[in-house]
Protein backbone atom coordinates (compact mmCIF):
# COMPACT_ATOMS: atom_id res chain seq x y z
CA UNK A 1 0.00 0.00 0.00
CA UNK A 2 2.33 2.52 1.19
CA UNK A 3 5.03 1.16 -1.98
CA UNK A 4 2.07 1.85 -4.35
CA UNK A 5 1.05 5.30 -2.80
CA UNK A 6 5.10 6.44 -3.00
CA UNK A 7 5.56 4.89 -6.75
CA UNK A 8 1.95 7.01 -7.55
CA UNK A 9 3.16 10.19 -5.68
CA UNK A 10 6.64 10.08 -8.09
CA UNK A 11 4.69 9.90 -10.83
CA UNK A 12 2.32 12.80 -10.37
CA UNK A 13 5.13 14.20 -9.60
CA UNK A 14 6.58 13.36 -13.04
CA UNK A 15 3.63 14.50 -14.66
CA UNK A 16 3.23 17.53 -13.19
CA UNK A 17 7.07 18.18 -14.42
CA UNK A 18 6.38 16.96 -17.98
CA UNK A 19 3.22 19.68 -18.09
CA UNK A 20 5.80 22.43 -17.22
CA UNK A 21 8.43 21.52 -19.40
CA UNK A 22 6.22 21.13 -22.74
CA UNK A 23 4.40 24.26 -21.32
CA UNK A 24 7.58 26.68 -20.76
CA UNK A 25 9.09 24.65 -24.24
CA UNK A 26 5.73 26.08 -26.24
CA UNK A 27 5.89 29.40 -24.79
CA UNK A 28 9.50 29.92 -24.64
CA UNK A 29 9.65 32.51 -27.62
CA UNK A 30 6.44 34.72 -25.79
CA UNK A 31 8.60 34.85 -22.15
CA UNK A 32 12.03 35.46 -23.99
CA UNK A 33 10.15 38.29 -26.16
CA UNK A 34 8.40 39.70 -22.59
CA UNK A 35 11.52 40.01 -21.31
CA UNK A 36 13.48 42.47 -23.98
CA UNK A 37 13.32 45.88 -24.12
CA UNK A 38 10.34 46.62 -26.45
CA UNK A 39 8.15 43.45 -26.19
CA UNK A 40 5.76 44.61 -28.65
CA UNK A 41 8.85 44.88 -31.69
CA UNK A 42 9.80 41.30 -30.75
CA UNK A 43 5.84 40.95 -32.41
CA UNK A 44 7.07 42.74 -35.19
CA UNK A 45 10.30 41.51 -35.41
CA UNK A 46 8.48 38.02 -35.59
CA UNK A 47 5.23 38.73 -37.31
CA UNK A 48 7.20 40.23 -40.25
CA UNK A 49 10.33 37.54 -40.24
CA UNK A 50 12.60 40.48 -39.85
CA UNK A 51 16.55 39.98 -39.74
CA UNK A 52 18.70 41.64 -36.97
CA UNK A 53 19.88 44.66 -39.11
CA UNK A 54 16.08 45.48 -40.31
CA UNK A 55 15.11 44.69 -36.16
CA UNK A 56 17.89 47.28 -35.27
CA UNK A 57 16.55 50.02 -38.00
CA UNK A 58 12.73 49.42 -37.13
CA UNK A 59 14.26 49.36 -33.31
CA UNK A 60 16.11 52.65 -33.56
CA UNK A 61 13.17 54.42 -35.57
CA UNK A 62 10.31 53.32 -33.00
CA UNK A 63 12.29 54.96 -30.10
CA UNK A 64 12.67 58.08 -32.49
CA UNK A 65 9.25 57.52 -33.19
CA UNK A 66 8.29 57.27 -29.34
CA UNK A 67 9.55 60.58 -28.51
CA UNK A 68 7.36 62.30 -30.67
CA UNK A 69 4.49 60.09 -30.13
CA UNK A 70 4.87 61.48 -26.32
CA UNK A 71 5.06 65.19 -27.30
CA UNK A 72 1.73 64.86 -29.84
CA UNK A 73 0.29 62.55 -26.86
CA UNK A 74 0.77 65.51 -24.16
CA UNK A 75 -0.53 68.29 -26.72
CA UNK A 76 -3.50 65.90 -27.07
CA UNK A 77 -4.18 65.56 -23.28
CA UNK A 78 -3.96 69.06 -22.94
CA UNK A 79 -6.27 70.28 -26.04
CA UNK A 80 -8.17 67.39 -24.98
CA UNK A 81 -8.83 68.66 -21.76
CA UNK A 82 -9.64 72.06 -22.69
CA UNK A 83 -12.55 71.04 -25.26
CA UNK A 84 -13.98 69.20 -22.42
CA UNK A 85 -14.06 71.94 -20.08
CA UNK A 86 -14.88 74.26 -23.16
CA UNK A 87 -18.13 71.61 -24.19
CA UNK A 88 -19.12 71.67 -20.17
CA UNK A 89 -19.03 75.05 -19.49
CA UNK A 90 -20.58 76.35 -22.56
CA UNK A 91 -24.34 75.65 -23.37
CA UNK A 92 -24.30 76.18 -26.91
CA UNK A 93 -21.98 76.29 -29.83
CA UNK A 94 -19.99 79.58 -30.05
CA UNK A 95 -16.58 80.60 -30.96
CA UNK A 96 -14.74 79.00 -28.34
CA UNK A 97 -16.18 75.66 -28.88
CA UNK A 98 -15.41 76.02 -32.48
CA UNK A 99 -11.96 77.14 -31.63
CA UNK A 100 -11.30 74.22 -28.84
CA UNK A 101 -13.13 71.87 -31.47
CA UNK A 102 -10.43 72.34 -34.41
CA UNK A 103 -7.64 72.53 -32.32
CA UNK A 104 -8.33 69.18 -31.22
CA UNK A 105 -9.30 67.75 -34.66
CA UNK A 106 -6.34 69.20 -35.48
CA UNK A 107 -4.09 67.81 -32.87
CA UNK A 108 -5.60 64.47 -34.30
CA UNK A 109 -4.99 65.39 -37.66
CA UNK A 110 -0.82 65.40 -36.75
CA UNK A 111 -0.91 62.62 -34.84
CA UNK A 112 -2.36 60.44 -37.55
CA UNK A 113 0.06 61.96 -39.67
CA UNK A 114 3.12 60.92 -37.62
CA UNK A 115 2.00 57.34 -37.55
CA UNK A 116 1.38 57.42 -40.97
CA UNK A 117 5.02 59.09 -41.98
CA UNK A 118 6.36 56.18 -38.92
CA UNK A 119 4.46 53.46 -40.81
CA UNK A 120 5.80 53.93 -44.11
CA UNK A 121 9.67 54.56 -42.26
CA UNK A 122 9.10 51.25 -40.76
CA UNK A 123 7.82 49.59 -44.03
CA UNK A 124 10.94 51.01 -46.15
CA UNK A 125 12.83 48.38 -43.92
CA UNK A 126 11.22 45.91 -44.54
CA UNK A 127 11.10 43.82 -47.90
CA UNK A 128 8.47 44.39 -50.23
CA UNK A 129 5.94 41.94 -49.03
CA UNK A 130 6.00 42.75 -45.71
CA UNK A 131 5.92 46.05 -46.46
CA UNK A 132 2.41 45.96 -47.97
CA UNK A 133 1.00 43.25 -45.40
CA UNK A 134 2.33 45.88 -42.46
CA UNK A 135 1.01 48.98 -44.01
CA UNK A 136 -2.34 47.17 -44.61
CA UNK A 137 -2.28 46.07 -41.28
CA UNK A 138 -1.32 49.75 -39.32
CA UNK A 139 -3.80 51.12 -42.24
CA UNK A 140 -6.78 48.98 -40.96
CA UNK A 141 -6.28 49.04 -37.39
CA UNK A 142 -5.24 52.35 -36.64
CA UNK A 143 -5.67 54.86 -39.64
CA UNK A 144 -9.14 54.41 -40.69
CA UNK A 145 -11.34 55.49 -37.94
CA UNK A 146 -13.30 52.84 -36.06
CA UNK A 147 -11.55 50.37 -36.23
CA UNK A 148 -9.29 49.69 -33.10
CA UNK A 149 -7.43 46.51 -32.07
CA UNK A 150 -8.76 46.03 -28.16
CA UNK A 151 -9.10 43.52 -25.61
CA UNK A 152 -12.71 43.62 -24.15
CA UNK A 153 -13.49 43.02 -20.39
CA UNK A 154 -13.10 39.08 -21.17
CA UNK A 155 -9.76 39.35 -21.91
CA UNK A 156 -10.38 38.36 -25.71
CA UNK A 157 -8.51 40.19 -28.32
CA UNK A 158 -10.38 41.51 -31.37
CA UNK A 159 -9.99 43.78 -34.22
CA UNK A 160 -13.41 44.05 -35.73
CA UNK A 161 -14.79 47.70 -36.42
CA UNK A 162 -16.19 49.64 -33.49
CA UNK A 163 -19.29 50.54 -35.17
CA UNK A 164 -20.12 53.56 -32.41
CA UNK A 165 -16.43 55.01 -33.32
CA UNK A 166 -16.87 54.50 -37.28
CA UNK A 167 -20.19 56.29 -38.13
CA UNK A 168 -19.15 55.83 -42.30
CA UNK A 169 -18.38 51.89 -41.21
CA UNK A 170 -22.14 51.24 -41.60
CA UNK A 171 -22.04 52.75 -45.23
CA UNK A 172 -18.79 51.25 -46.16
CA UNK A 173 -20.12 47.82 -45.42
CA UNK A 174 -23.19 48.46 -46.91
CA UNK A 175 -21.61 49.35 -50.21
CA UNK A 176 -19.71 46.09 -49.73
CA UNK A 177 -22.68 44.17 -49.52
CA UNK A 178 -24.57 45.92 -52.63
CA UNK B 1 -54.21 -16.02 16.87
CA UNK B 2 -52.71 -18.68 19.06
CA UNK B 3 -49.94 -16.45 20.03
CA UNK B 4 -52.15 -13.77 21.09
CA UNK B 5 -54.04 -16.58 22.98
CA UNK B 6 -50.62 -17.41 24.66
CA UNK B 7 -49.84 -13.33 25.23
CA UNK B 8 -52.89 -13.31 27.15
CA UNK B 9 -51.96 -16.34 29.15
CA UNK B 10 -54.12 -18.85 27.76
CA UNK B 11 -53.38 -22.56 27.81
CA UNK B 12 -54.91 -26.00 26.92
CA UNK B 13 -56.09 -25.93 30.19
CA UNK B 14 -58.08 -22.69 29.70
CA UNK B 15 -57.16 -19.02 30.36
CA UNK B 16 -54.84 -18.72 33.09
CA UNK B 17 -55.86 -16.26 36.22
CA UNK B 18 -53.90 -13.42 36.50
CA UNK B 19 -52.82 -15.11 39.99
CA UNK B 20 -51.65 -17.64 38.22
CA UNK B 21 -49.29 -15.84 35.74
CA UNK B 22 -47.87 -13.83 37.93
CA UNK B 23 -47.34 -17.27 40.19
CA UNK B 24 -45.58 -18.75 37.40
CA UNK B 25 -42.81 -19.55 39.97
CA UNK B 26 -45.08 -22.36 40.68
CA UNK B 27 -44.87 -24.09 37.65
CA UNK B 28 -42.56 -26.24 37.57
CA UNK B 29 -40.02 -26.39 34.67
CA UNK B 30 -40.96 -29.32 32.67
CA UNK B 31 -44.39 -28.04 32.04
CA UNK B 32 -42.89 -24.39 30.86
CA UNK B 33 -40.55 -26.19 28.60
CA UNK B 34 -43.82 -28.23 27.57
CA UNK B 35 -45.44 -25.41 26.49
CA UNK B 36 -42.71 -23.60 25.16
CA UNK B 37 -42.16 -26.22 23.00
CA UNK B 38 -45.52 -26.21 21.71
CA UNK B 39 -45.16 -22.51 20.64
CA UNK B 40 -41.79 -22.94 19.37
CA UNK B 41 -42.13 -21.86 15.09
CA UNK B 42 -39.75 -24.01 13.29
CA UNK B 43 -38.96 -22.31 10.24
CA UNK B 44 -36.97 -24.00 7.75
CA UNK B 45 -32.86 -22.93 7.63
CA UNK B 46 -32.00 -21.11 4.52
CA UNK B 47 -29.02 -22.63 3.27
CA UNK B 48 -27.09 -19.64 2.02
CA UNK B 49 -28.11 -17.36 5.08
CA UNK B 50 -24.18 -17.77 6.18
CA UNK B 51 -22.47 -17.43 2.77
CA UNK B 52 -25.25 -14.50 2.47
CA UNK B 53 -24.13 -12.60 5.72
CA UNK B 54 -20.65 -13.28 4.54
CA UNK B 55 -21.22 -11.57 1.23
CA UNK B 56 -22.74 -8.53 2.94
CA UNK B 57 -20.29 -7.66 5.41
CA UNK B 58 -17.59 -7.96 2.33
CA UNK B 59 -19.12 -5.46 0.44
CA UNK B 60 -20.09 -3.41 3.31
CA UNK B 61 -16.22 -3.56 4.19
CA UNK B 62 -15.51 -2.98 0.13
CA UNK B 63 -17.22 -0.07 -0.09
CA UNK B 64 -15.30 2.29 2.46
CA UNK B 65 -12.93 4.92 0.49
CA UNK B 66 -9.74 3.76 2.15
CA UNK B 67 -10.52 0.21 0.67
CA UNK B 68 -11.56 1.42 -2.68
CA UNK B 69 -7.94 3.30 -2.95
CA UNK B 70 -6.58 0.06 -1.32
CA UNK B 71 -8.32 -1.79 -4.57
CA UNK B 72 -7.12 0.87 -7.22
CA UNK B 73 -3.91 0.72 -5.88
CA UNK B 74 -3.87 -3.32 -6.54
CA UNK B 75 -5.17 -2.83 -9.84
CA UNK B 76 -2.64 -0.14 -10.90
CA UNK B 77 0.50 -2.05 -9.94
CA UNK B 78 -0.51 -4.62 -12.04
CA UNK B 79 1.31 -4.37 -15.25
CA UNK B 80 -1.80 -4.88 -17.51
CA UNK B 81 -3.26 -2.00 -16.05
CA UNK B 82 -0.43 -0.02 -14.72
CA UNK B 83 0.56 0.48 -18.75
CA UNK B 84 -1.98 1.57 -20.04
CA UNK B 85 -2.69 4.37 -17.32
CA UNK B 86 0.29 5.27 -17.32
CA UNK B 87 -0.03 5.94 -21.04
CA UNK B 88 -2.87 7.60 -20.89
CA UNK B 89 -1.66 9.81 -18.36
CA UNK B 90 1.03 10.65 -20.33
CA UNK B 91 -1.19 11.41 -23.36
CA UNK B 92 -3.45 13.60 -21.10
CA UNK B 93 -0.33 15.84 -19.75
CA UNK B 94 0.95 16.08 -23.18
CA UNK B 95 -2.45 17.10 -24.87
CA UNK B 96 -3.15 19.37 -22.21
CA UNK B 97 0.02 20.92 -21.65
CA UNK B 98 0.15 21.40 -25.01
CA UNK B 99 -3.24 23.00 -25.48
CA UNK B 100 -2.76 25.69 -23.03
CA UNK B 101 0.78 26.76 -24.22
CA UNK B 102 -0.93 26.91 -27.51
CA UNK B 103 -3.15 29.08 -26.63
CA UNK B 104 -1.16 30.95 -24.28
CA UNK B 105 1.66 31.95 -26.54
CA UNK B 106 -1.44 33.31 -29.03
CA UNK B 107 -3.20 35.51 -26.63
CA UNK B 108 0.55 37.02 -25.75
CA UNK B 109 1.13 37.82 -29.16
CA UNK B 110 -1.97 39.10 -30.06
CA UNK B 111 -1.22 41.34 -26.73
CA UNK B 112 1.82 42.27 -28.20
CA UNK B 113 0.03 43.17 -31.36
CA UNK B 114 -1.85 45.19 -29.54
CA UNK B 115 0.38 46.85 -27.26
CA UNK B 116 2.83 47.42 -30.55
CA UNK B 117 -0.35 48.90 -32.59
CA UNK B 118 -0.68 51.12 -29.07
CA UNK B 119 2.87 52.52 -28.65
CA UNK B 120 2.82 54.17 -32.34
CA UNK B 121 0.01 55.33 -31.98
CA UNK B 122 -0.43 59.14 -30.18
CA UNK B 123 -4.29 58.73 -30.23
CA UNK B 124 -4.33 55.71 -28.54
CA UNK B 125 -1.86 56.84 -25.90
CA UNK B 126 -4.15 59.60 -25.15
CA UNK B 127 -7.44 57.12 -25.23
CA UNK B 128 -5.40 55.22 -22.71
CA UNK B 129 -4.74 57.63 -20.41
CA UNK B 130 -8.23 59.27 -20.78
CA UNK B 131 -9.55 56.29 -20.04
CA UNK B 132 -7.35 55.04 -16.93
CA UNK B 133 -7.95 59.05 -15.38
CA UNK B 134 -11.86 58.16 -15.95
CA UNK B 135 -11.50 55.21 -13.89
CA UNK B 136 -9.82 56.86 -11.35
Amino acid sequence: MVKSLIIISLSLALLACLYGGIYSWITKDTAQAMQSDHPELEWLRREYSLSDNQFSKIKAEHEAHDIICRELCHDLVLIQKRLDRVISTHPDVNEEVQDALAAWTEQRHRCRQAMLTHMYDVSSVMDEASASRYRERIFRNLIIPGRMPHIDLEGEFHEELIEHAAPDSSASINSDDA
Amino acid sequence: MKRESFLRGETAEGVLPCEAISGSQKMNSERRHQELGRWEIDLPEDPHFHSSVWREIAMRAASSPANRLRELLKCLSLPRFAIPAASAAIVIVLLSASLHGIRSREKAWKNLALAYSSAIDPISHTEAISSSLLED
